[in-house]
């Protein structure tokens, strides 16, 4: 388990400040921005930079208070740190590398060869290495002294696309046989939802929002947290009517049923649609049921077809562009052309409300 | 037959003077390279003078500081016995002044070069400050510094100016290549002249070479 609470001033107009609890075994996916404080974050936890102000506790363990002037230097916290770009020992073997991390049992090196698939390869350089034998490496040599706790920053960044897909696995796996506690930085939405058991979006040093994976993906706290998750649909509206946790507003001149964080009425809210829950219907077709979601009639503008999925633009007149995605088959079958006339619903489970919008 | 004496002696101070700049000149470069604290444009200005100031300068400089009216050169003198001025060790001391700032640059660069990522995933990893600088700094920046610490011992090897102020020349005692090359031109003794600048820059260019091989 990690409890953190750091603050650090990074420049005259950035300070770090973070708190969180994480469960044993779990992965926490820091995700933000270049220049959001997620390395700094990380070398706070590490030990490599000592924050101003808090307290750091790994596995019940405080490594960090400032309070009782508490400071566990880095090398004695025993924790994995897998660097961004991995640095490995360039004037070592893969042996040796991996030697460097045994902290004084050496009868494991075999064994460690062995179990990261690194025994051929013992007497390379790390130069000699693939982009995925090098990340093996980095693996190894972090984990060979059994740390409970594993921290990684951007480690799949460097990395092609299918050996990417591969290392993921593999770090699945490995979190599951090392029983890891891990903290991974990314500016890869789709790598942090993936990996991450709970999500931590990093604002400009900030939390902007600490959740799980379907949280912030579904229900973003913000419009930063909403553009950070790949989700460009940002609208703001003013609430007409409450009902529970359900509101309708007066959106662009429709009205629109959402849920999440209540206003009352009056007010003008901040509030999205993740493109996945942007359906969309060829007109003229009538629907199977009356279906009780959001309709709005536009024109099809635009549509690209991506890895995993197709994604379309609708514009609808007075609204911003509407993005929506649909899986390959689907469009497939719906058979659509850009400047046809189309209607998109917004699935009303899906139709958040961020909270209020402050006036500009 | 030339005499090559001062050649002997040329090269004993230049190994003592390099000695002495590879270990001040590599503390140096590593305060520079990871140092951060105040006063350290002002420490770098102070090693790189010896760079450009005349020679004589810094002789006058180390007469001023160790000559027998000095405080500190009375002090050595009297109470441990150590005269400078006019000695060997005069000349060791000149020639390290001069090769210090050669050490303190290209290690500098050495040091700077190696990935801080390393030293970080060092410590991570368990190793003490000082395994962090002898198992990695130090054999990534070798390179480096070893091409530093030969640029040093050429450039003792061919000191003159404050080597002259300080060690003097007297033949067989303080007298050094250079400044027996000096002595050869001025009473006009060309073969000598001619010996020792040959073997001189033959020594100078094989110097260089190896300083090339090294920091390529």
């Amino acid at each position: 388990m990690i409890t953190a609470q750091v603050q650090k001033r990074i420049g005259p107009d950035f300070l770090l400040d973070v708190a969180f609890t994480l469960p044993a075994q779990q992965t926490l996916a820091v995700l933000g921005h270049n220049g959001s404080g997620k390395t700094t974050l990380l070398d706070l936890l590490a030990g490599l930079r000592r924050p101003d102000a808090g307290r750091v506790a790994l596995n019940g363990r405080v490594v960090y208070d400032a309070a009782r002037g508490i400071n566990v230097p880095a090398r004695a916290r025993h924790l994995g740190y897998i660097f961004q770009h991995y640095a490995l020992f360039p004037h070592l073997t893969v042996r040796d590398n991996v030697r460097c991390g045994l902290r004084g049992q050496p009868q494991r090196l075999e064994e460690l060869l062995r179990q990261f698939r690194l025994e051929a390869l013992a007497d390379r350089y790390p130069r000699q290495l693939s982009g995925g034998e090098q990340q093996r490496l980095a693996l190894a040599r972090s984990l060979a002294s059994h740390p409970a706790v594993l921290l990684l920053d951007e480690p799949f960044s460097a990395l092609d696309p299918p050996w990417r897909r591969e290392l993921r696995q593999e770090f699945r796996s490995l979190r599951a046989q090392f029983n890891l506690t891990a903290v991974l930085v990314t500016h890869d939405p789709g790598e942090a939802l993936e990996l991450g058991d709970a999500v931590l979006v990093l604002e400009q040093g900030k939390v902007a929002q600490h959740g799980s994976a379907d949280q912030v993906m579904w229900q973003p706290a913000s419009p930063y947290v909403a553009a950070i998750t790949g989700n460009p649909n940002l609208f703001t509206s003013q609430v007409l009517e409450v009902e529970g946790d359900t509101m309708v507003l007066q959106a662009y001149g429709t009205r629109i049923t959402a849920s999440g964080v209540v206003a009352s009425p009056g007010r003008t809210v901040a509030w999205t649609v993740r493109p996945e829950a942007v359906m969309i219907l060829r007109p003229g077709r009538p629907l199977a049921a009356p279906v009780q979601e959001n309709h709005l009639q536009g024109v099809l503008t635009s549509t690209a077809k991506e890895i995993d999925g197709h994604s379309f633009t609708v514009a609808v007149p007075r609204w911003p562009p509407i993005v929506g995605r649909v899986p390959h088959t689907t469009w497939e079958r719906l058979m659509a052309d850009t400047g046809q006339a189309v209607t998109v619903s917004l699935k009303r489970s899906a139709t958040w409300v961020m909270g209020r919008q402050e006036a500009p | 037959m030339v005499d090559l004496t001062p050649l002997w002696f040329s090269i004993q101070v230049a190994a003592a003077a390099t000695l002495g700049s590879l270990v001040i000149g590599t503390a140096v470069a590593y305060a520079l390279a990871r140092g951060r604290f105040r006063g350290r444009d002002a420490l770098e200005a102070v090693f790189t003078l010896p760079l450009v100031l005349p020679p004589t300068v810094l002789g006058y400089y180390l007469l001023a500081l160790f000559g027998r009216r000095s405080a500190l050169g009375a002090f050595l003198e009297r109470s441990l016995g150590i005269t400078i001025v006019f000695t060997p060790l005069g000349a060791v001391l000149a020639s390290l002044v001069v090769g210090i700032p050669l050490v303190v640059r290209t290690a500098r660069v050495a040091f700077e070069s190696v990935d801080r990522d390393l030293e970080r995933a060092g410590r991570t990893l368990g190793f003490s400050e000082l395994a962090v600088f002898c198992r990695i700094t130090l054999p990534l920046a070798w390179r480096g510094i070893v091409a530093g610490t030969v640029l040093a011992f050429t450039r003792g090897l061919g000191e003159f100016g404050a080597t002259l102020l300080v060690a003097g020349n007297i033949p067989g005692r303080t007298q050094t290549i250079a400044t027996a090359i000096y002595n050869a031109t001025q009473t006009g003794n060309s073969a000598l002249a001619n010996t020792l600048v040959a073997i001189t820059t033959v020594l100078a260019f094989a110097v260089l070479l190896v300083v090339a091989r090294l920091t390529r």
